[in-house]
């Protein structure tokens, strides 16, 4: 069990918690695209395999991140740790294979009975803030357990689009995984960039990467996020190209410069408004005029 | 403080244990505690010489002027004493009941100690010095298993020592200990604890006995092995770590379970407190902090002295407030000498405040009210409409020293909407309460350093907005975006050429090197989306979770989930020390206290309602 060893706990032994994306209308549109969800599966156990024979002590979980839900599919802690290097019955995967194979199957097919919406418009977003939830509260175990704890962080491996919904969500997670100094790794597989773990990856200090070629999938995942944190002082990992500070209004989800910003409820408007959508408030005085105002009374502050 | 009459039912209750034949003096006992006192160099060994002199002393007949010599001879030892064991006298309260005044002086000279001991430690300082030849300091190894003569019981017993008034025994009892007949007083204390630990533990057997699941108390202390004494008498106060049950015995304090409660309530009066169904909050606050750094900061009733405590939690508060409140601003304003003067403008940076504030810890003269409210006025005045006026004043001082009318400056902040609170060190005084009740603040007063800290980051959180202290607006905001690595343009806040990192006003086009800010060419606020993001958890609160009683998790049917849903740690596992559950009333999942507080406290989303997409969609903006 991860009790008794933790007490020989060094800086580089790591619990990476992978957070699958296992959203089936992204799989599915993502066959026109190089890789299947059986082939990104392969590659991605082959990089568990090694993660946990970098070192004995190495922890990995992996949660599912679905459509409707959430789920975690594999602990190396609860498995023996002959499991990990026995191979299963046909010997040729090892059991924590099918084992996580077997959990991962099942997870999709309760996550396809508590669909209730018949067809979506386009691929639709998975949950990632609930996966990332669960990773935290996983991690936030962990620091409790002991001063010599393994190294915590966080692995998306994510391909749907971002759901605009669950930015307040995210945006939670992100801060507390910085508080307590766990960063996010987000690997994203899909067509476009997200902003979401754009900003997860820079906020926390974790490394953001958008494969070119995903049939070397393992290869990246490998040469990037296998990597323990204090090995990452020394290596030169791909910096952040370019992150998205911008807001998206909150009432066309339009990504905007310069907007207004509700006084009470800081909640974000490309325009001007009468009343407030997310606190009630009213705004009296006139945009021009207030505008001006407060910033000549912050000039008159300042000087 | 207890009344009189349970104090009688303390001592008699005590008594009867010490009659009833418990084997207090073995030799075991006497080895262990005289080790445990060697340990911690408690042995006075200043009083090593007096003990033939004791011993052939009555106890009772001595005169007052001797007794106050012997005071003297003590002092300087006591003052180690002082130091080292008597850290807060707040707590001394718990271990009232714990022991019998065993005193070999009578209630007289006890009250003759009262009255030196009240006395300002420069005096008895001074008095030692006049008397030459003070106490050497205690010292380790020597050897002081022979202060603890079995034959020296039926003194300690002795009748009129019980006679007197527990908290003025316990104020001075280490007094009484440095006097040499203390040291029954000592032994005596530690010896009790262990009788009544004994006691705890004979009573637990059984009760455990009669039912598996009782309180959860019970199955706390059962994990541990150790006698409470032992376990906690590795730090200096381990008495602090004691508290009575409703029988009136000793068990030490289940930190974690208190904890959760603790925090459980404040859960409660906040979610009770924000009933409408739109949270208001004032997110953008302009608030001074004002610091009493005068004479009365100098006390040492927070170790080690007012000043350097309220330094230390102001400094945690500034942090916290910026953490919390990432557009709002703060000020340092300091009384001193009677006057007030600003330390620190209004400013969203931590660091340059807290630098401030290090470099300026020195306390004198009075402390005034009315100037640090005036000038605070006057500061407060210039900030734009929508802003929320806040002062905080974190105050030692029992009185105030105004030049002129406090009630007109009060009547002045009630007008420009500040809204001040206060947090005071020493007493309730009954001006400050009036400031607070007039312009909407909180008032409170710190019992000791841990509800100060408490109290102090209370005030972190955004205050729940009131509509006329501040007029909603719409304020234009930018958000810039970061400049390209390897682009070299110079910065219009510090005017210097720097290489990467940085980010371009929308509007304006120039650079600035941080964020949030203010654009100094055009005057725009700066702020990234992150910020903002930071506070949107103050408007989406999650609602608290329902507790879950362990047997309704024991009738559960087999098919339900056993464990945590954040972090599969198994809520039926017996090995672990809390004995129940919560779960969210959105979506029915159960988690252990642990993630409770982490979802609550720091993440502020449920795992649960977020990992659903059913119940995701309710609570969309
Ligand atoms: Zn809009
Ligand atoms: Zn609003
Ligand atoms: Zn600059
Ligand atoms: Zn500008
Ligand atoms: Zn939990
Ligand atoms: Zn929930």
């Amino acid at each position: 069990m991860a009790s008794a060893p933790s007490k020989l706990c060094t800086d580089d032994v790591s619990l990476l918690v992978v957070l699958l994306d296992t959203n089936p209308y992204f799989w599915s549109t993502s066959n026109d695209s190089s890789v299947s969800l059986s082939n990104f599966l392969s590659h991605v156990l082959s990089f568990l395999n090694s993660i946990l024979f970098l070192n004995q002590l190495n922890q990995v979980v992996v949660i599912a991140t679905g459509y409707n839900s959430c789920g975690y599919i594999y602990d190396s802690s609860l498995s023996s740790s002959s499991s990990i290097t026995k191979s299963s019955g046909n010997g040729r995967v090892p059991a924590f294979c099918s084992e996580l194979l077997e959990n991962l199957e099942e997870f999709l097919t309760k996550d396809e009975k508590m669909s209730i919406e018949e067809s979506i418009d386009g691929i639709g977003s998975s949950l990632l803030s609930g996966s990332l939830s669960m990773a935290l509260c996983y991690i936030q175990r962990i620091f409790r357990s002991g001063p010599l704890h393994p190294q915590p962080r966080i692995l998306c491996l994510h391909g749907s689009p971002d759901g605009p919904e669950q930015y307040v969500a995210v945006m939670n997670t992100i801060f507390s995984a910085q508080r307590s100094m766990v960063p996010i790794d987000s690997c994203v597989i899909g067509a476009q960039h997200s902003a979401f773990l754009q900003q997860a990856s820079y906020i926390t200090g974790g490394v953001y990467l958008k494969p070119q070629q995903l049939d070397g999938l393992f290869q990246y995942l490998i040469t990037v996020f296998a990597t323990d944190l204090h090995s990452r002082n020394f290596l030169q990992l791909p910096k952040p190209a370019g992150v998205d500070f911008r807001a998206s209004c909150f009432c066309h989800k339009n990504t905007i410069d310069m907007g207004y910003i509700c006084s009470v409820c800081l909640s974000i408007f490309c325009k001007h408004h009468k009343k407030c959508s997310t606190c009630g408030s009213f705004f009296g005085q006139a945009q021009s005029q207030a505008a001006s105002m407060s910033d000549q009374k912050r000039k008159g502050l300042e000087t | 403080m207890k009344g009189e009459g349970q104090k009688g039912e303390g001592q008699k209750e005590a008594v009867i244990i010490w009659d009833s034949g418990s084997p207090l003096y073995d030799s075991f006992e006497l080895v262990s505690i005289s080790h445990v006192i060697e340990r911690h160099t408690m042995a006075p060994s200043s009083s090593l010489s007096l003990t033939a002199e004791i011993d052939t002393r009555s106890s009772c007949a001595r005169s007052s002027a001797k007794m106050m010599e012997e005071v003297d001879e003590v002092d300087s030892s006591s003052k180690y004493i002082w130091k080292n064991l008597w850290r807060s006298k707040m707590k001394w309260g718990r271990i009232q009941k714990g022991f019998v005044p065993v005193c070999r002086h009578s209630p007289v000279s006890l009250h003759n100690l009262l009255k030196v001991s009240s006395q300002p430690a420069s005096a008895s300082t001074a008095r030692n010095t006049r008397h030459g030849g003070a106490a050497p300091y205690p010292h380790r190894g020597s050897s002081s298993s022979d202060l603890f003569h079995p034959y020296r019981r039926p003194d300690v017993l002795s009748g009129t020592a019980r006679r007197i008034s527990w908290p003025m025994f316990c104020l001075n009892y280490c007094r009484c200990l440095v006097d040499f007949s203390g040291c029954h007083g000592f032994l005596w204390l530690f010896s009790m604890n262990n009788i009544e630990h004994r006691e705890v533990s004979n009573s637990r057997g059984r009760r455990l006995d009669e039912e598996p699941e009782g309180d959860e108390d019970e199955d706390e202390e059962n994990g541990r092995g150790m006698d409470a004494w032992e376990r906690t008498y590795v730090d200096d106060r381990s008495w602090e770590s004691l508290q009575e049950d409703e029988s009136g015995l000793l068990r030490p304090i289940d930190n974690k379970s208190i904890y959760h409660a603790q925090y459980r309530r404040r859960l409660h009066s906040l979610s009770s407190a924000a009933t409408t169904a739109r949270i208001q909050k004032g997110l953008i606050r302009y608030l001074y902090v004002i610091v009493d750094f005068s004479r009365a900061a100098a006390e040492m009733d927070f170790r080690p002295s007012r000043m350097a405590v309220i330094a230390k939690h102001v400094e945690a508060f500034i942090r916290e407030f910026f953490d919390q409140n990432p557009l709002s601003q703060i000020g340092l304003v300091i009384i001193k000498d009677g006057i007030a003067h600003c330390l620190t403008d209004l400013g969203g940076s931590p660091e340059s405040h807290i630098k401030a504030l290090m470099s300026k810890l020195e306390c004198s003269g009075d402390a005034s009210l009315q100037n640090a409210l005036e000038l605070v006025n006057v500061y407060l005045n210039q900030i734009p409409s929508y802003g929320y006026r806040e002062v905080l004043i974190v105050y030692s001082a029992l009185s105030t020293c105004d030049p002129g009318d406090i009630m007109e400056t009060i009547q002045k902040c009630k007008q420009s909407k500040m809204r001040c609170s206060i947090v005071g060190l020493a007493a309730e005084m009954f001006i400050c309460q009036h400031i607070c009740q007039e312009t909407g603040g909180l008032y409170s007063v710190a019992l000791d350093e841990s509800h100060l800290k408490e109290l102090l980051l209370d005030h972190a959180p955004p205050p729940p907005a009131i509509a006329e202290y501040a007029i909603a607006n719409l304020i234009k905001m930018g958000f810039p975006q970061r400049v390209a690595d390897g682009v070299i343009s110079i910065c219009s806040c510090h005017k210097e050429a720097k290489m990467g990192g940085g980010y371009t006003c929308p509007r304006c086009k120039s650079r600035v090197c941080e964020l949030p800010t203010e654009c100094c060419i055009c005057g725009l606020t700066l702020v990234s989306s992150p910020h903002l993001a930071r506070s949107y958890h103050h408007l989406f609160p999650i609602s608290p979770f329902d507790e879950v009683s362990p047997s309704h998790l024991n009738n559960r049917d087999k098919k339900s989930p056993k464990t945590c849903f954040g972090c599969q740690q198994s809520l039926l596992n017996t090995g672990n020390l809390s004995s129940y559950c919560v779960t969210c009333s959105k979506c029915r999942n159960y988690f252990c206290l642990d993630c409770d507080i982490y979802i609550h406290e720091n993440l502020h989303n449920c795992p649960g309602c977020e990992s659903s997409r059913q119940s995701n969609s309710v609570i969309l903006i």
